[in-house]
């Protein structure tokens, strides 16, 4: 008899989540992690001066919008969620800015103020919007929270061709499908303020706009669809709180986890997978357990080249696995301590600026973004600093001493880059030699748009892509989505043609895969739902009263009652 | 939190607070634990960083499996493994020939006999057999009791079955000094001796000789926690939600509750109030007995104690190093131990330098010059500490708190790493963490000026009188307030003593039936008579 009912390879929060769920379900459950610490893509650190706590990883937490905030009671385990006034800021060098609010009538308000055309366009979305929200949830859910299949894709192409017959846009979604991010803007907005910044959400949100399919459909989704709710959040504490908060219901429904147990081997018995074997230097060296199903929260190379190896699974599918991509973009991070809040030029046109807590700067038009964007994929860091600024503490004061702040910037930067404008770069090793450099350019830039920023710095923690794989060797060159995301590694190709049978079930018998499938990783925890449906599928628990969370509905219920601008003075 | 009503709260989420949280929910109590960080553990820290681990507090385990949690909750399942280096110190010297004490005493005395014949080792094997015993019969038993008034606890031991008793009186008395000249060591065999002692800031001439045998026995058997020293609280921590107790981060207590004179719950910093039979605290006496209570509500006495309260003097320096490779020191061609012990000190080899050492930081001083440092390469016995070939390094020597830490933190850190580079030619240094003692009472409030132990180890200050008369056997004079902290009886260190009595005291005062059985080392010392 097998040890365990499901075997999870990894303590992050998709490997949890999937535990936890199955845990509930009534299954004997183990988890098995590398680190320290679970929750490797969602951990708060504080390696500098003491309460300045640093989000190395996920900070935009969109958990607000998983079934498992209700399924697993996340909240009741210590899970809060903090805002501000504004969600999303873009900074302009014409002193301008860009803004998406939590109440779409503020956002608005700040669009008009950029363009009346544009301005009306959100009216038209939000219009549409409320009354289909309960369709468009159903859509969202559907998406995110199960398996790709063509159904699903005929559902939302149906749904955007109606959203955009009703706001005067006809073309049809397979058209949609063929364009890039930058392309469907065009047709949306005529401002650049407004375009960019959604170019710069897609981007950050892990769908570069620079590919078809992908870029279009978070350019799409991002502006018209989702732009008037957008349930972007921090947990108190940090963000290794929702670890925390899954740690804790894990433990509470009997999973058991073990930290520091790197797994060496995946087990295979009559061709299946049957459990794994740790690592000499884990917690319990050398140790077997044996289960009835596996499941891998490491990306999809490690798991099938490195866990299985060859010789179960063959030259041939290793070789093609080994094609799949981790190399595009990924963000060489700057964590400042502060001792006040950054003052943004911007704010003498839009005073709502004080009350974001993240937002861009640099990709002033959207030549510059499209520029940006082929540099990336070409290898080169961009001359200019452009990227995603952080001020977390306007949203939750508890993450730095009182009266001071924490903020950071994240450079999107190709992980292997082969030029910089001072000359040609080798690669991922590059980083511990330019990340000083580097971090003064950021810190310059940071001062352009916040004037008197740097007196405000304390200190200040550097982060490369280097150091994200240091952390966590599973994510190859640091990739932070579990292996980038283009039209060739997108929904119904993820990870990669043939690799499953389904959402998460793979080709190995007893192996699924909760990281590097459908959709990506990220807080929302779907590939870990995901998987988690398919085991328990297989296992024949997945009707359970408990088990009937959707997607947002959590966030719709209680969106009234999240703080905001906890630390706006 | 949702729920707001529970039979115990325990203000800290430190070693001893998650401790007595254990054993308190897997009695059926419904526990309820604040923590005023955002991560439990308190001492018990553990930072990961792009692949490396640094243990910033706690590192060296004394009582590691002794601990009686550690068996009680089957920590070992629940991933904890201590690692037991053979050479556990090691004293290197640009001059002479390295020292190294291992666990196994008769590879120390061996190695003491060459290095400075048979009489001098043989003085230190008696020495240390005495240490041991001291400890195992008594010192330790004694650590997860009640303490009791010295008279009474001299009267016992008198009494005792055992002859160790009596002759432990003998020597309890004395200071540090006064001991280890009985067994008269001479340098640089005496130096190391006291510095096992001394490199806690601990002084020479305080009459503290009857911690002193179990601090040079505990320091040549100490374990690391692989994967850094919160993997231990951690563990705790689970247990804890699977007995389904509460634990909240981010939690700040700013008042307790009282009614009628009685504590009834607490008012966290944000206002929330949780309602509870009993509030056990784990912090210092002056949050205890100043910040938590209005001035009316605590009788005068504990007032001023907690007014008298004496925080340590000397406290801690910290550089924490990503290391491209492990350290290699001067005199491992004449020992190879010497880059694999626990702990490795440098150039520390004359007791006078010891003692003008201890004399200048009393009086404030900043150490130059020769720093008295020490360091540990976590990764040479656990690689899960670095990333592969890499390895993950800390030095730490004693300085006073008040300097200007925010200017001169960096400096001060390669200034040490310039010396620890002098003892350890190879060193090659890829990123570094700094944790002057600002750092350590910003993170840990109950730490002030830099007390890693939430006070002063001074006679007026340990035993029966930490932190007073009154409050030393977890009751205090204020009903169901109780404390179990490190500024409890039996202190400071991860020896998990306050927590495991606080709850035994609390269990019983509760009337719930324990579900845990007498540690057997509890049950030998009085079947010697050794305690009651």
């Amino acid at each position: 008899m097998a040890d365990y009912d499901v075997i999870v390879i990894g303590g992050g929060i998709n490997g949890l989540a999937c535990a936890t769920y199955l845990a509930r379900a009534g299954q004997k459950v183990l988890v098995l992690e590398a680190r320290g610490e679970c929750g490797a893509h969602c951990d708060t650190v504080e390696p500098g001066m003491p309460g300045f706590l640093h989000n190395l990883h996920s900070t935009w937490m969109i958990t607000a919008l998983s079934p498992a905030m209700i399924d697993l009671e996340l909240e009741r385990f210590g899970v809060e969620m903090l805002g501000t006034k504004y969600v999303y800021g873009k900074n302009f060098e014409d002193g301008k800015c860009a803004l998406q609010a939590v109440n779409p009538f503020d956002t608005l308000e700040n669009w008009k103020k950029l363009s009346a055309k544009d301005g009306a366009f959100m009216e038209r979305a939000i219009a549409f919007m409320f009354p289909h929200i309960a369709e468009i949830m159903d859509m969202l859910h559907d998406f995110l929270f199960t398996a790709p299949s063509m159904t699903v894709m005929r559902k939302l192409a149906e749904t955007q061709d109606r959203l955009n017959g009703e706001m005067g846009i006809n073309i049809p979604f397979e058209d949609i499908h063929k364009m890039n991010g930058f392309q469907i803007l065009e047709k949306f907005y005529e401002s650049d303020h407004i375009k960019t910044m959604i170019q710069s959400l897609a981007w950050i949100g892990g769908l570069p706009p620079i590919h078809k399919t992908v870029g279009s459909m978070g350019c799409a989704m991002l502006g018209p669809l989702f732009g008037p709710i957008f349930p972007v959040h921090f947990t108190r504490g940090g963000s290794h709180a929702l670890t925390h908060g899954l740690v804790k219901a894990a433990t509470h429904w009997g999973v058991r986890i073990l930290p520091l147990c790197p797994v060496d081997k995946i087990l295979v018995e009559n061709g299946k997978a049957c459990g794994v074997r740790l690592s000499e230097h884990s917690a319990f060296p050398g140790e077997t357990f044996t289960a009835k199903r596996v499941v891998s929260n490491l990306t999809v190379v490690p798991t099938f080249n490195r866990l299985l190896g060859e010789e179960h699974i063959g030259t041939d599918m290793a070789t093609y696995i080994n094609t799949f991509s981790y190399s595009e973009q990924n963000l060489f991070g700057t964590y400042f301590a502060l001792s006040g809040a950054p003052q943004w030029k911007c704010a003498e046109f839009e005073p709502g600026i004080q009350r974001t807590s993240m937002g861009y700067f640099g990709g002033e038009t959207s030549e510059e973004m499209a520029m940006f964007n082929a540099r990336l994929v070409s290898g080169v860091i961009n001359p200019k600093v452009i990227g995603n600024w952080f001020v977390p503490t306007l949203a939750d004061p508890s993450q730095a001493p009182e009266g001071c702040h924490t903020a950071f910037f994240w450079f999107d930067v190709p992980p292997e880059p082969s030029r910089w404008k001072y000359g040609p770069l080798e690669g991922l090793k590059s980083w511990d030699d330019i990340r000083e450099k580097l971090a003064d350019e950021v810190m310059d830039a940071f001062e352009q748009h916040a004037p008197g920023f740097k007196k405000l710095v304390l200190e200040r923690i550097i982060y490369t892509p280097l150091d994200m794989q240091r952390n966590n060797p599973s994510a190859r060159l640091g990739n932070w989505v579990g292996g980038s995301v283009l039209p060739e590694q997108f929904y119904l190709n993820r990870p990669l043609p043939g690799v499953l049978r389904g959402g998460s079930r793979s080709f190995f018998p007893n192996l699924y895969l909760s990281n590097s499938i459908h959709p990506f990783g990220a807080s929302w925890l779907a590939s870990g739902y995901i998987a988690a449906t398919e085991v328990a599928e297989d296992l024949g628990i997945r009707e359970q009263d408990w088990w009937k969370g959707k997607a947002c509905t959590w966030y719709l219920e209680n969106m009234p009652r999240i703080p905001l601008d906890k630390g706006v003075k | 939190m949702h729920k707001k009503d529970f039979d115990v709260v325990i203000i800290g989420a430190g070693p001893n607070g998650l401790i007595c949280g254990a054993y308190l929910a897997s009695a059926g109590l419904s526990v309820c634990i604040l923590e005023a960080r955002h991560e439990t553990g308190g001492g018990l820290d553990t930072l990961e960083l792009a692949g490396f681990k640094y243990n910033p507090h706690a590192i060296y385990h004394m009582m590691a499996e002794i601990m009686p949690v550690y068996q009680d909750f089957d920590l070992r399942s629940r991933g904890v493994r201590f690692i037991y280096p053979d050479a556990q110190a090691a004293y290197v010297s640009k001059t002479g020939k390295p020292i190294v004490f291992y666990r196994d005493t008769e590879k120390t005395v061996a190695g003491l006999s060459q290095l400075f014949g048979r009489d001098e080792a043989a003085k230190f094997a008696k020495m240390y057999a005495d240490f041991k015993e001291y400890s195992d019969k008594i010192l330790i038993p004694y650590t997860y009791v009640p303490t009791m008034p010295p008279v009474e606890m001299v009267q016992q031991l008198n009494r005792a079955g055992d002859d160790v008793g009596r002759r432990f009186n003998e020597v309890a008395e004395l200071t540090p000094m006064e001991m280890l000249d009985l067994y008269k060591l001479s340098d640089p065999l005496k130096a190391a001796v006291l510095n096992l002692f001394s490199m806690w800031g601990l002084s020479p001439f305080e009459a503290l000789g009857y911690i002193f045998p179990l601090y040079v026995y505990r320091m040549t058997n100490a374990a690391l926690v692989c994967g850094g020293s919160h993997r231990l609280s951690s563990a705790i921590h689970k247990a804890i939600i699977a007995h389904g107790g509460t634990i909240v981060d981010s939690a700040p207590v700013a008042k307790v509750m009282t009614k009628a004179g009685k504590a009834c719950g607490v008012v966290l910093e944000d206002g929330t109030e949780i309602n509870a039979k009993v509030v056990a605290s784990t912090v210092d006496p002056v949050q205890n007995f100043k910040k938590f209570f209005g001035a009316g509500d605590v009788p005068p006495d504990l007032a001023m104690a907690a007014d008298r309260w004496q925080w340590e003097k000397i406290t801690l320096f910290g550089a924490h190093l990503a290391l491209a490779e492990p350290p290699r020191y001067l005199g491992s061609d004449v020992n190879e131990d010497v880059n694999r012990a626990l702990v490795t000190f440098l150039g520390i080899d004359n007791t006078d330098d010891i003692v003008a050492h201890l004399d200048s930081l009393e009086a404030g001083e900043l150490p130059r010059g020769h720093l008295f440092g020490h360091t540990t390469v976590t990764s040479v016995f656990d690689p899960i500490m670095a990333p592969e070939g890499n390895a993950s390094g800390r030095w730490e020597s004693l300085v006073p708190y008040d300097a200007d830490w925010d200017k001169i933190k960096w400096d001060y850190a390669d200034a040490c790493i310039a010396q620890w580079k002098e003892y350890a030619p190879n060193l090659k240094v890829i990123n570094k963490l700094v944790y002057p003692p600002t750092y350590i009472s910003a993170k840990i409030r109950n730490m002030v000026r830099g007390s890693i132990k939430q006070g002063a180890y001074i006679p007026l200050q340990m035993g029966y009188f930490r932190p007073n008369e009154s409050c030393s056997q977890v009751w205090t004079p204020i009903e169901n307030f109780f404390v179990c902290g490190a500024s409890v009886y039996p202190g400071g260190m991860i020896i998990g003593g306050p927590g495991y009595i606080g709850a035994n005291v609390i269990a019983e005062e509760m009337g719930v039936e324990k579900t845990w059985k007498t540690p057997a080392l509890v049950d030998q010392a009085r079947e010697m008579g050794i305690m009651e």
